[in-house]
């Protein structure tokens, strides 16, 4: 009876389990990402398993990242998931997965395109027969840093590992001639898309490339209607008034568009990040 | 074997009875069944972050099996005094310590060879699902597993010699597996405190315990060549060797020192 009576209890106490959950669940974000230990103590820590160690940092931080985009109005620690994409490249310079997402999520939505090239650097010296690795510096040099002669140079590099990429050598050229940007973006993010497994990833990049499509469809309208009035629009419903435009389409993110007169550029203000990140370039 | 060594084809046989040698196994093997499930998470390389898993639960499977099975070889027959009737037998005591780490190395070949080929079944299955950018180098698979073997050998001749001079089976074990961790960062922490930025940060008496540390304890880094397998990058036929005579070498001083503990042991 007495040890009928302890396993009631037991499972009773077990039963706040789903409750525990909710609650971790719940808890501020920085959190869940909370791995601190020095960069040193991690690697003589990790034994023969630094390889594993990177992987499930890179695991960890994916994780998070997802968890963090399901709840709203909760913004990532973009610091946090650099710190564990540092070290999983760190750990492992050949991990490509801690490259993809630090490329996915740091430059376009943290910003930080310099600190992430220091990390595609390293990878590209040690996997120096994937072409994506310079690819991405090509492209980060070409999109965020204003630098087509160092985005020439590297996507040149990445022409030579990828033969069968055809479309890379016209875009060593188009970096030098054309201010595109838009289309230069729609077509790195087509090429990231084909290489990758992650459904989750290519569904976000699939949202990009519709967001970026009707920024290039939009900067399309802009230019007729300058044509046909001789002077830039005030805001983009002009486009419509002028007939140029049935509508604006919507962003996916869930912003606006909207056209910046400073730069004649169409911009969101989403800034293509759900959480609306600051630091985006668009 | 059995009429050459027959020491070691009993100790072969008592650890293929063992039952944690059987839960073990049963485990590992589940767990590489779990490869596509890990690999599956990754974004670009699905058949390297499974190859990454595999080999790592291949390692600890040995590690496991090195701790748990080769610490209680020698402590269970003081333990159990079928050790009076052994040194009783016609046979040194070098040979039988000999004998004793030939059967646990035969168990730890043939466990390894075993979940090896489950796991290179695996490994083929996620590459033609997902093919990597490299195709898979089996020939750095061997490799891979034949100096993964030899790291537990040389850990488990650790083993035997601290068994030889311990007189419970709790010590060695610790021991061994502190000798493991220490072996398989020396190498790093050398590296460490021998460049710039360490020679700045660490006493020069700890630099001197490291160097100790590192001609001491087995250096076990060289025998990793998991990276080499996950991405089917070159093996330098160089460091293989000088692996291989290096681990030999710390093997046989290993034994000898047993040997010479062993023989001086008063078991009364």
């Amino acid at each position: 009876m007495k040890r009928l009576l302890c396993l009631c209890i037991g499972l009773l106490l077990m039963s706040t389990l789903p409750w525990l959950t909710a609650a971790r669940n719940d808890a501020p974000s920085p959190e869940r990402l909370g791995y601190k230990p020095s960069f040193e103590v991690t690697y003589f820590s990790s034994l023969e398993y630094r390889y594993l160690l990177s992987e499930l940092l890179f695991y960890d931080a994916t994780f998070y990242y997802g968890t963090i985009l399901e709840k709203p109005g909760l913004r990532p620690d973009y610091i946090m998931i650099g710190r564990y994409i540092d070290y999983a490249t760190r750990l492992n310079a050949f991990n490509i997965d801690a490259y993809y997402l630090g490329q996915a999520i740091l430059v376009w939505e943290a910003g930080l395109v310099k600190d992430m090239n220091l990390m595609l650097e390293r990878g590209a010296k040690r996997r120096d027969w994937d072409f994506y690795l310079p690819f991405f510096l090509g492209f980060n040099h070409a999109y965020f840093l204003n630098d087509p002669k160092g985005a020439a140079e590297y996507m040149s590099q990445a022409a030579k590992l990828n033969p069968r990429a055809t479309f890379l050598p016209t875009y060593v050229g188009r970096l030098y001639y054309e201010a595109d940007k838009t289309k230069q973006a729609i077509q790195y993010l087509k090429v990231v898309y084909e290489g990758t497994f992650d459904q989750k990833l290519r569904k976000s990049i699939l949202v990009r490339i519709a967001t970026l499509e009707s920024i290039q469809f939009l900067e399309g309208a802009v230019r007729k209607f300058e044509q046909k009035t001789g002077r830039r629009p005030a805001e983009l419903d002009e486009l419509v008034s002028a007939g140029i435009l049935k509508g604006i389409p919507p962003d996916p993110y869930g912003g606006h568009f909207f056209y910046d007169r400073s730069d004649g550029r169409i911009k969101t203000s989403s800034k293509m990040a759900l959480q609306g990140a600051k630091n985006d370039r668009h | 074997m059995q009429q050459r060594f027959p020491i070691a084809a009993a100790t072969f046989k008592g650890g293929m009875r063992d039952k944690f040698l059987l839960g073990l196994g049963i485990v590992s093997m589940l767990l590489v069944c779990t490869m596509p499930v890990f690999g599956s998470f990754s974004m670009r390389d699905v058949a390297g972050a499974a190859t990454t898993y595999g080999l790592s639960l291949v390692s600890a499977f040995g590690v496991l099996l090195v701790i748990f099975i080769g610490g209680t070889l020698i402590p269970r027959d003081i333990q159990s005094r079928t050790i009076y009737s052994a040194v009783t037998l016609p046979v040194s005591r070098t040979r039988y310590l000999l004998e004793k780490y030939l059967g646990l190395a035969h168990l730890l070949a043939f466990s390894m060879g075993a979940l090896g080929v489950v796991n290179l079944a695996a490994l083929g299955l996620m590459a033609s699902y997902y093919p990597p950018d490299k195709p898979l180098a089996w020939g750095n698979y061997l490799v891979y597993l034949f100096f993964d073997l030899e790291k537990l050998l040389v850990l488990a001749a650790v083993l035997i010699f601290l068994a030889s001079i311990a007189t419970s089976a709790f010590l060695p074990q610790v021991l061994t597996v502190a000798v493991y961790a220490i072996g398989l960062t020396t190498e790093k922490v050398k590296l460490y405190v021998e460049s710039a930025e360490g020679a700045k940060n660490i006493s020069p008496a700890l630099k001197v315990v490291v160097q100790w540390l590192y001609y001491i304890c087995p250096n076990l880094s060289p025998f990793d060549f998991k990276v080499q397998m996950i991405y089917a990058l070159p093996v330098d036929p160089k460091i293989m060797l000088l692996a291989l005579l290096y681990g030999i070498g710390y093997i046989v001083v290993m034994l000898v020192l047993a040997s010479f503990a062993f023989s001086r042991r008063d078991f009364v």
